[in-house]
């Protein structure tokens, strides 16, 4: 389960989750190599969707088996709000699981939960 | 696919409109995220914007496996789809992604050279669409995807944004 934090891809974003109980909250913490828009200083989009999705994959993990691999398929992100360069946090539901296939939702936000930033619905294809 | 047939090189700054001015800087050193991805230019039109990149060793997240997470599509393809925006509309304005759809068709292995095409192909009002599709060098389509752009009526000034780093 420490695979996706440790790896190199999670310690570029610095990539964290906090688990309790059933619930894990995801976060990372950006810094200038992650700028879109050095003008306004926002999180760059792709970013985002990296995040959510790690954020997903880690909940498919955590739900199905720590040996379970999920594949992305595809990947719809909305982006509410223009990011800053600031911690962003997420939480991913899943929505359903499959014997193939696990569709996951994932929400972000930096302020408040109440205020969330971006969203994504992921499609995993499970390899096991 | 011959991608060397287009040899538009935003090295030359000769008669380069403003817009393209932006794109050119946003490629150059002082963004370190393009500059990671060695994204580099290769055709600036109206009708497409063709960019090579190259995955970095940091999209590793698998044990003993040399596969990049497909994040590096989404990068690559929101990046490369504002600025078919901005060839499009031919001004340095200031966007925002509103959704991006992205499908993974072949998974992306680290520091795979890979080049993105995309166009903007409908502006309505603020919103503008875009489309495009990532390949390998040998043109097999490794992901595709479409997008939606907000085009701000004011907002940052991007003109000028060339010559400020350049001290």
């Amino acid at each position: 389960m420490t695979q996706l934090l440790d790896s190199p891809l999670g310690s570029w974003l610095r990539f964290d989750v906090e688990e309790n109980g059933d619930d894990a909250l995801y976060s990372i913490t950006p810094n200038d190599a992650h700028i879109g828009n050095p003008l306004i200083k926002a999180l760059h989009g792709g970013i985002v969707s990296t995040f959510l999705e790690l954020a997903g994959l880690h909940e498919l993990r955590r739900s199905l088996s720590p040996d379970a691999d999920g594949e992305a398929i595809n990947i719809n992100v909305d982006y509410l709000k223009s990011v800053a360069l600031a911690p962003l946090f997420a939480k991913a539901r899943i929505v359903k699981t499959g014997r193939r296939l696990v569709f996951i939702d994932c929400v972000a936000w930096q302020d408040a939960a109440e205020t969330p930033v971006a969203k994504a619905a992921c499609s995993f294809v499970i390899s096991r | 696919m011959n991608f060397q047939q287009h040899e538009t090189s935003l090295k030359n700054t000769d008669d380069m409109p403003p817009w393209a001015e932006v794109m050119r800087s946003f490629f150059s050193e002082t963004h370190q995220l393009f500059a990671t991805l060695q994204m580099e230019a290769n055709k600036v039109a109206e009708d497409e914007v063709c960019v090579f990149a190259t995955v970095p060793d940091f999209f590793s997240y698998k044990d003993d496996d040399g596969s990049a997470h497909p994040g590096a599509y989404t990068i690559i393809l929101d990046t490369v789809f504002g600025f078919a925006v901005f060839a499009r509309i031919q001004k340095p304005k200031a966007i925002a992604t509103i959704n991006l759809k992205t499908e993974y068709l072949s998974p992306i292995e680290i520091g795979a050279k890979v080049i993105c095409s995309a166009e903007c192909h409908a502006v309505s009002g603020n919103i503008a669409r875009t489309r495009g599709e990532i390949f390998d060098y040998d043109g097999r389509p490794l992901a595709s995807a479409t997008g939606a752009f907000m085009i701000a009526s004011g907002g940052p000034d991007f003109t000028g944004l060339g010559e400020t780093p350049r001290s």
